[in-house]
């Protein structure tokens, strides 16, 4: 296999994981929102899902990306609303409501896909979002064909982590956040909104799955029922491996959006057709292995999952 | 156990409120996909329940349910949020089928046992995995069994097209079992197999694991109040590990009841998500084995009535996923809307 080690081989990859890693960091950015205002939202996974298909609904009746990837927008700020009602307002537990998000998400996707367009094998395509090529940077070697030649999903999210790392360190709004997800008491006393906090991180944070879901259908050019294929849960575990900070997040999305490349461009090789299905683990193994070795040190916001109830310590 | 009537009451109006809010919404999307909800629904009621076959494909489907339902919720008793079921269900499948093959020929009923244990042993082993990642290193058990779902699912579709392959047949699947290792019928023109028999025996044992025993107090503790636990001297990570191995155990089990009593051969996508499924049932059925049996007939009764949907109206068969998803959710709602309105916590 000498192609594993050539330039050329190492660069698409590297330009395969910067790829992969871009709905990984849009989601976490929005969950680490959500997580440090003290709510876990473990419904990612269906919301994207939900974004995925509302992006692809939206751009393939109105031939436009933006409309796509408002309605998909809207689609995550709904299951926001519904997963802040229940983990917020009615003070369910936040795991069964995170899973029961996920599970009817996926659910209610595969019915109305399915339900619309039938179980075809080759899915109608939408166009998929263009190359913008950065004039100067691109043309660096290496560097530029890896991180300067994606579509402006990918630069968006590069500048959103930015964004997020001000926004939740540098201002007052983040450190109410947090202050909330720490001791939302304290917080109350204090004269801050904890529920409209919570709720506005929660719906937020959905949104920005909801968006990484469309990322995944504008990148692909159709839907697919299962094509989130477990993003949303690695989302969960990039959150606990950047330690709820969005540059330390990166790296995780990067780690694993690498390995999701990794499997894609080996398996494009055509070496390995029955070992293919092998190959396709090692995301889900990177993920498991990076969370081990992060784990004796894994911390997360004081009252991450515990409900808050006005005069009740 | 003491049951109040205020409880049952406010149980009842929640479940009756769900299912009636669940089938209303999904009425309105099956007449926006353009189909009829009357139609689709009078199929559901007729070879969901109507006739015997009907009810036998239910009960069939509700067997890995039930056996995983069980698991689960040992499992989530404790709190150990064990969302694996449908990879130790595949572990297990896997397990069963290689001793079923490799032991044919010999004695049946000692191939068919040790098949058994076997698919027992492999789910549990498969569930130790992230409890000891929890109890050691207090990794997300969430995350870890969810992925791990993913590495059961691919690893056996290696398998399947790879060195297990069935030289014989175009599909990707392994070998099929001699039809002597096939779990007998028992009851005579349906599917339903033996495996009924030995999930249905589980939910006694259940029971008197959850509520008679030492062990099953123990996690009844940890998952109520972990502080407690610690203080009166109960071991969390042996407790966690033991909840773990039985709850991955039974979803193995499950998957020896599937390839031995309904496929007869290990292939990919032999499960339609019974392993997800099963986390609502356990959820919905209060984590209670009779509860479990319960939720899991009916939510069988949802996924066959699902498929006649498909054929009689049209309706995709992920209908079926979409209702439960909106059964757990109004569950979810109406329990604490109700409760608050009588007044009781």
């Amino acid at each position: 296999m000498p192609e594993l080690l050539s330039a050329e081989f190492l660069v698409s990859l590297g330009a395969a994981g910067v790829r992969m890693a871009t709905p990984l960091v849009l989601a976490a950015l929005g969950e680490i929102v959500a997580e440090r205002s003290g709510v876990m939202n473990l419904g990612l996974e269906g919301i994207m899902t939900v974004g995925a298909f509302a992006a692809y609904v939206g751009t393939l009746y109105s031939g436009s990306f933006s409309i796509g990837l408002l309605l998909a927008i809207l689609a995550g700020a709904c299951f926001g609303l519904l997963m802040s009602y229940m983990s917020i307002t009615l003070r369910c537990n936040q795991v069964v409501s995170g899973l029961s998000i996920w599970l009817f998400g996926t659910g209610v996707v595969g019915f109305i896909f399915l339900g619309t367009f039938g179980a075809v094998t080759v899915p109608k395509t939408i166009p998929t979002l263009s190359a913008i090529e950065i004039p100067l940077l691109s043309s660096i070697p290496i560097i530029g064909d890896i991180f300067f030649k994606h579509h402006i999903l990918v630069y968006l999210s590069f500048v959103l982590v930015l964004v997020f790392w001000l926004f939740l360190f540098k201002t007052t709004y983040g450190l109410r956040i947090t202050s909330v997800g720490e001791n939302p008491h304290a917080a109350d006393t204090l004269g801050i909104n904890v529920f409209r906090i919570r709720y506005l991180c929660v719906v937020f944070g959905s949104m920005m799955a909801a968006i990484a879901g469309a990322t995944l259908t504008f990148e692909l050019g159709f839907f697919r029922e299962y094509m989130v294929a477990g993003r949303g849960w690695m989302t969960i575990a990039i959150v606990i491996f950047g330690n709820w900070a969005p540059l330390r997040a990166l790296g995780g999305a990067l780690l694993f959006g690498l390995a999701d490349g990794l499997q894609m461009r080996i398996g494009a090789l055509g070496y390995f057709v029955m070992e293919y299905q092998i190959l396709r683990t090692l995301p889900y193994l990177v993920t498991i292995a990076a969370l081990i070795l992060i784990s004796r040190r894994a911390g997360g916001p004081a009252a991450l999952g515990v409900p808050f109830e006005r005069g009740q310590k | 156990m003491r049951i109040e009537l205020a409880d049952v009451k406010a149980n009842l109006a929640t479940y009756i409120m769900a299912i009636i809010s669940a089938f209303a919404i999904t009425a309105i999307i099956i007449s926006m996909l353009g189909k009829d909800p009357v139609v689709a629904y009078s199929f559901l009621l007729h070879e969901g329940i109507g006739t015997v076959y009907g009810f036998s494909e239910t009960l069939l489907k509700s067997v890995p349910l039930l056996f995983c339902g069980l698991g689960l919720s040992l499992a989530f008793t404790a709190k150990f949020w064990n969302i694996g079921a449908e990879g130790q269900l595949h572990m297990g499948a896997m397990a069963s089928s290689w001793v079923g093959l490799a032991l044919a020929g010999t004695n049946p009923f000692l191939a068919v046992a040790l098949a058994v244990v076997a698919s027992f042993v492999m789910g549990a082993a498969y569930a130790s995995v992230p409890a000891l990642l929890k109890t050691k290193l207090r990794v997300n058990e969430v995350i870890t069994t969810l992925l791990m779902n993913f590495v059961a699912i691919y690893f056996i579709g290696y398998l399947v097209s790879g060195p297990w392959k069935d030289p014989t047949a175009w599909e990707l699947w392994a070998p099929t079992l001699p039809d002597y290792l096939w779990l007998p019928k028992i009851i005579p023109r349906t599917r339903i197999h033996a495996g009924l028999l030995l999930a249905l025996a589980c939910v006694p044992l259940t029971y008197v694991y959850l509520e008679k025993s030492i062990v099953g107090y123990k996690a009844k503790v940890i998952g109520s109040n972990p502080s407690v636990a610690r203080y009166s001297g109960i071991s969390i990570p042996k407790n966690i590990l033991f909840v773990a191995l039985l709850s991955g155990g039974l979803a193995g089990l499950a998957g020896m009841s599937e390839i031995f009593g309904v496929q007869y051969r290990l292939m990919m996508g032999f499960s339609p998500g019974f392993g997800y499924t099963a986390i609502m049932v356990s959820w919905l059925g209060r984590n209670n084995p009779i509860g479990v049996l319960l939720v899991s007939i009916f939510f069988g009764f949802l996924i066959n009535g699902g498929e006649a949907m498909q054929r009689g109206a049209g309706v995709p068969v992920a209908v079926s996923n979409s209702l439960m998803g909106l059964i757990l959710i109004f569950v979810l709602i109406f329990e604490v809307i109700i409760r608050r309105r009588m007044k009781i916590a």
